[in-house]
């Protein structure tokens, strides 16, 4: 007679990993059938091998696009982990006996295509179960589960308590659950029963251990029927069995396990779980609850001390005692992770949670990172690489030779297809996203033109080290989009200024990344709201205003950035009278700003055109203002006659007047010229304000005048200067040949002599100085 | 006591005698020594409950995790420090608990910045100190020496206003639990259940900073703002009507609308960021605390009702908003002016008359 002895689990929880081995030591099973893929056993070896490293995963995925994936993580402490351990130590037979991968990667294609058709996006049953038990024991679940459970110290006592907790669970659900997915736990149950039912038949005489998640335990110890065999045959041979897929070991994260990355099955905290698993272990079986409590707030004090904090070890002793004292309050005997972390809130972190933020995620959660043994890992990204090159016929580019390849974006009209037409345009995509994610395959090279933004010119070239960085990148996506578009919103979460967000946005725009172009702009929103200086405003707003104008050549919906760009322009205007009072070198970087919202606001006639003008009105009237900065205000306004002349006259003449210094008029007259020159080569009567000017000065004003009027007039192209010597003839009443061939002649030796006078000594030390050195 | 009526504010204690008497009676796990209730009781006492047929009114709405926090602390004769902005319940907080955990809750010394040392530990009755000379007839005892010997807990409200060397003198007084009298070559010590809980004010104007060797000694407690717009509203509502009684004002209370609309504009510039998440948005130099939003509810009120039509319209409800959040700041009005247009004028039409009276202030 066979003897199945039945044990529910909770996934990730050491308690269980450990009772589960103590049983299994008990019972001697010759197989053990284990909740997971039953289509996968083959990998359990590599699981189990003496290389692999956890955390890490099973990845099932269709090789077909839209690609579906599955994923089955373990830590250490998983028992199904250490049941496969136990099973491979002792020489016993360990199976997966749940529903094969390919129909579980069917059922959640259907899941998807229903959401879309349903467009409600469909809420975690889990959540919805927890809160239940919540509302019983008042107690938050994770807090519940440890103190009643992760606290135990016997195995027959878990055993029940666990059976006890499967039927509420299975009673909370039952009521709460929809309808598609109730269907689908059943049908797992279902093949769960037959495939206990054939591992009896195929040897009666065996004593085998079942393990499931508490939830099925119940339902797999009845027995196998007709009606079961039935349905599971349909599923296996219907639609829903995605035959065509592959599946992988792949290494996996604590950070990726942690709820942060949305795996349901409670591993908020990997790592402390592992410090409970070890404590419980060094404890042969008794509670470590206590030890990894003190092992937990010492790790955070001592990540305190080495941040440079200050964290006593009275203070550790303190946080534990209230730690304990929550836990009795609370109904626990053993502090629950939930009474750690507030403790070290309240004792360590001066009771703000922000001080010890990056301690606590580092004692929760982790940084390990899983290995698997070579040749096991073939993932879904890998995969999504190859295929990708060959559907943008790339492939050919795939060799350790460097290629050039350049890009045309624009739709070829002079193909059929969509695709075709659209080709360069997918591939630079493409290229991008493996430079997002820094594969090194690819590299785009600076282009002259650069403004032509629909050409673009990559070096391609394969390298072993490119695999492996695909491989890497397994851990943050399962296709290459999907992994870029996690690496980009982690550069977002780090962006922390206007810059570095709109900067991103272009990124996510090249890389045609629609989510994270929305989560861009959404962020550069979200900076724009602090003391950001308006240069950096100002200079958003032009890179917006480039997305804005050249989205379209990439395909896509940019109806969000025009309010963030009128906010933008806003604060603009609000904030930038008063940092133009600012010093010279301040003022040169702000000028080109002040030109770029001017060309913007002409462009999108959405921005209030009126705020900008009165806004520029004030700049050029404030006295306190940088003159540079003034003058360019002015110079804008002038160009399009947004300023009366007489305004811009009594402007001019008040900034080069007598008691002003002599350089700031000078200043004021650069800031002038920095815009449309045309514009004020016309106006003859700037070049009679500026010709009294420089007839008033003296000498000694003259000298430091000279120094910024000639750096001004240097930047003046020749054709200019020949307009300039006109104006200034027809006021000196010269002939207008002579004086411009005077304007523009070369300097003759003795000038040039005159000029540098002094510096010539300087000149010729250099001549003997012996360079070779 | 016996013409509680005419007292402006009576005892935390004293009001909720009833609720206190049932919970004791009730009483069915360990008590603390010095405590008067288990520490689950004063749970249920702060955060509301039922004891037999009896309903416990909450006292504190918001995170009940945080009240176990405090009372955990207090259980393990650590001092207790609560820090929070202004209107966060700080000191009904620690008053409620010292009225749960030892019926009194009058041992407490008001931080001031003139306030003493003399004050913390014990002082002289001077006639009797000519008289006599030093001797314990002649010695004033302050409420932190009085709770030692009776091993109650005392508090200290708006310790950060206190000088720093007073704030000093409860260093020793909390690591050792004794206070030395040189005059007498005596000591006195603290009988078990003596503690403390102080309240701190941290981004006020005008305070002192606490030194880290007396924060080490204190578990402290950050109370935030309350944390769900309902909560807030259902503060300033109860709150602002039971101030408007008290002074007896002619005006009606606003409408829930008009409060909301308070609270959404006081949250969104206190959090930086609108209701929705959505827009962030840049925050003011003050506070804006829960206690400004009651206080501006009540002055408009007061402004209605004496001069108005006794009824709170936009026009009061406007300069009440500009003169609560543009304080003497420049940058305050361009906060407020940008919030007006990036936020305010895009609410459609229950915004736009109080925008409109908003934006003439300007």
């Amino acid at each position: 007679m066979t003897k199945i002895s039945y044990f529910g689990i909770r996934h990730l929880s050491p308690v269980c990993a450990y009772y589960l081995r103590e049983l299994l030591r008990r019972e001697e099973p010759e197989l053990v059938l284990i909740e997971g893929p039953s289509d996968l056993n083959r990998l359990m070896d590599g699981l189990v091998s003496e290389e692999a490293q956890f955390p890490a995963a099973i990845l099932a995925y269709t090789k077909e696009p839209p690609i579906e994936t599955v994923l089955y993580p373990f830590a250490e402490f998983s028992p199904e982990y250490q049941a496969i351990l136990w099973a491979k130590e002792n020489g016993r037979e360990a199976r997966f006996f749940d529903l094969p991968s390919s129909v579980m990667l069917g059922y959640y294609r259907q899941v998807k295509e229903n959401a879309e058709e349903e467009s409600d996006a469909p809420t975690p049953e889990n959540r919805s179960v927890y809160e239940r038990i919540e509302e019983v024991t008042g107690v938050p679940h994770d807090a519940f589960w440890e103190y009643t459970f992760e606290s135990c110290e016997n195995g027959e006592e878990l055993a029940k308590a666990m059976e006890t907790y499967g039927a509420s669970l299975r009673e909370f659900s039952n009521r709460a659950k929809r309808d598609a997915e109730s269907v689908h736990e059943a049908l797992r149950e279902s093949y769960m029963r037959r495939m206990i039912a054939e591992a009896v038949a195929e040897d009666p005489n065996r004593r085998i251990v079942v393990v499931t998640g508490a939830y099925h335990t119940s339902a797999v110890q009845m027995p196998c029927t007709q009606e079961d065999i039935k349905r599971t045959d349909e599923v296996l041979h219907g639609a829903q069995n995605l035959s065509d897929s592959n599946a992988t070991l792949m290494p996996y994260s604590y950070y990726r396990l942690s709820e942060h990355s949305g795996y349901g099955a409670g591993a908020k905290a990997p790592f402390y779980y592992e410090i409970l698993w070890r404590c419980r272990n060094a404890l042969s079986g008794a509670s470590g609850g206590d030890m990894a409590a003190a092992e937990y707030l010492t790790r955070i004090a001592a990540y305190q001390r080495a941040r440079g904090n200050m964290a006593s070890s009275a203070q550790v002793i303190e946080a534990l005692r209230l730690a304990k004292e929550l836990a009795v309050l609370n109904g626990g005997r053993v502090p629950a992770l939930a009474d750690l972390r507030s403790a070290a809130v309240t004792c360590i972190g001066e009771g703000y949670f922000s001080q010890i933020a990056t301690a606590v995620a580092a004692t929760e959660i982790g940084t390990k990172i899983g290995r698997m043994p070579d040749g096991t890992v073939c993932t879904s990204v890998q995969e999504d690489f190859i295929r990708q090159l060959k559907e943008l016929k790339l492939e050919k580019y795939r060799s350790s030779e460097r290629t050039q390849l350049e890009l045309d974006l624009r739709e070829n009209l002079r193909v059929k297809s969509q695709e075709a037409a659209f080709l360069d345009l997918n591939r630079s995509f493409f290229l991008h996203r493996l430079s997002v994610l820094g594969i090194g395959f690819c590299e785009q090279e600076k282009r002259r033109q650069d403004n032509a933004t629909w050409a673009e010119k990559w070096s391609i070239q394969w390298t072993p080290e490119a695999e492996i960085r695909i491989v890497e990148a397994s851990l943050k996506g399962d296709t290459i989009e999907e992994a870029a578009v996690e690496v980009l919103g982690e550069y977002l979460r780090q962006a922390t200024n206007v810059k570095e967000a709109a900067a991103i946005l272009a990124r996510s725009l090249e890389a045609g990344l629609i989510v994270c172009v929305r989560d861009a702009i959404r962020a550069v929103q979200r900076s724009a709201a602090g003391k950001e200086a308006a240069q950096d405003v100002g200079n958003a707003l032009g890179d917006l205003s480039m997305t804005l104008r050249f989205g379209n050549i990439r395909r896509m919906d940019l109806s969000e950035i025009q309010p963030l760009m009128e906010k933008l322009f806003l604060k603009f205007c609000l904030n930038l009278s008063g940092e133009c009072i600012c010093d010279e070198s301040a003022a040169k970087e702000i000028m080109p700003v002040l030109g770029t919202v001017w060309d913007v606001s002409l462009i999108h006639d959405f921005l209030d055109w009126e705020r900008l003008l009165k806004t520029y009105l004030q700049l050029a009237e404030d006295d306190r203002a940088n003159p540079l900065l003034s003058g360019f205000a002015c110079g804008a306004l002038a160009e399009r006659g947004d300023i009366a002349a007489e305004k811009l006259y009594a402007l001019m003449e008040r900034h080069l007047a007598k008691g002003m210094r002599a350089s700031d008029g000078a200043y004021w007259f650069e800031g002038l010229a920095g815009r449309n020159r045309r514009a004020l080569i016309a106006r003859m009567g700037i070049w009679e304000h500026l010709a009294g000017y420089i007839r008033d000065l003296d000498e000694e004003e003259f000298k430091s005048v000279v120094i910024c009027l000639r750096r001004t007039f240097s930047t003046f192209t020749a054709e200019e200067k020949l307009d300039i010597a006109e104006n200034i003839c027809e006021l000196l009443g010269v002939s207008q040949t002579a004086g411009a061939a005077y304007v523009n002649a070369v300097l003759s030796q003795e000038e040039s002599l005159e000029i540098s006078g002094a510096d010539n000594s300087g000149v010729s030390e250099v001549d003997d100085f012996d360079f070779d050195i | 006591m016996e013409n509680q009526k005419e007292i402006l504010r009576i005892a935390a204690e004293e009001t909720y005698k009833e609720e206190i008497r049932a919970l004791i009676d009730a009483e069915k796990d360990p008590i603390p020594t010095g405590w008067q209730m288990s520490p689950r009781s004063v749970l249920t006492y702060i955060c509301g409950g039922k004891v037999g047929n009896m309903q416990i009114t909450p006292k504190y709405i918001g995170d009940k995790r945080l009240v176990e926090i405090c009372i955990a602390t207090l259980v393990t004769d650590r001092a207790l420090l609560l820090i929070g902005e202004p209107g966060t319940a700080k000191s009904w907080l620690s008053e409620h608990l010292t009225a749960a955990i030892n019926g009194n809750s009058s041992r407490v010394i008001q931080g001031t910045a003139g306030t003493t040392e003399e004050q913390i530990r014990y002082s002289w009755n001077y006639a009797m100190l000519l008289a006599k000379g030093p001797s314990y007839e002649s010695i004033i005892k302050s409420p932190i020496y009085a709770a030692m010997e009776e091993g109650a807990i005392a508090r200290v409200e708006e310790i950060s206003r206190c000088a720093s060397e007073v704030q000093d003198a409860l260093i020793s007084i909390l690591s050792e639990k004794r206070i030395a009298i040189p005059e007498l070559s005596d000591e006195v010590a603290a009988k078990k259940g003596f503690s403390i809980i102080a309240t701190a004010n941290t981004r006020d104007k005008g305070v002192n900073e606490m030194s880290s060797a007396l924060k080490r000694r204190f578990n402290i407690v950050v109370l935030p703002a309350p944390a769900s717009i309902e909560a807030e509203m259902e503060i300033v509502q109860t709150r602002a009507k039971r101030l408007a009684n008290d002074f007896e004002l002619r005006a009606a209370m606003p409408e829930a609308k008009t409060v909301e609309k308070v609270v959404t504009i006081f949250r969104e510039l206190r959090e930086g960021k609108t209701l929705d998440g959505t827009v962030k948005l840049a925050q003011t130099s003050g506070v804006l605390s829960t206690a400004e939003e009651i206080s501006l509810i009540v002055n408009s009120m007061a402004l209605a009702g004496s001069f108005g039509s006794g009824k709170v319209t936009d026009a009061e409800l406007a300069s009440a908003l500009q003169g609560a959040i543009v304080k003497d700041d420049k940058k305050d009005a361009k906060v407020w002016e940008e919030y007006l247009e990036n936020v305010m004028r895009k609410r459609g039409k229950e915004y736009s008359a109080l925008y409109a009276e908003c934006r003439s202030l300007l």
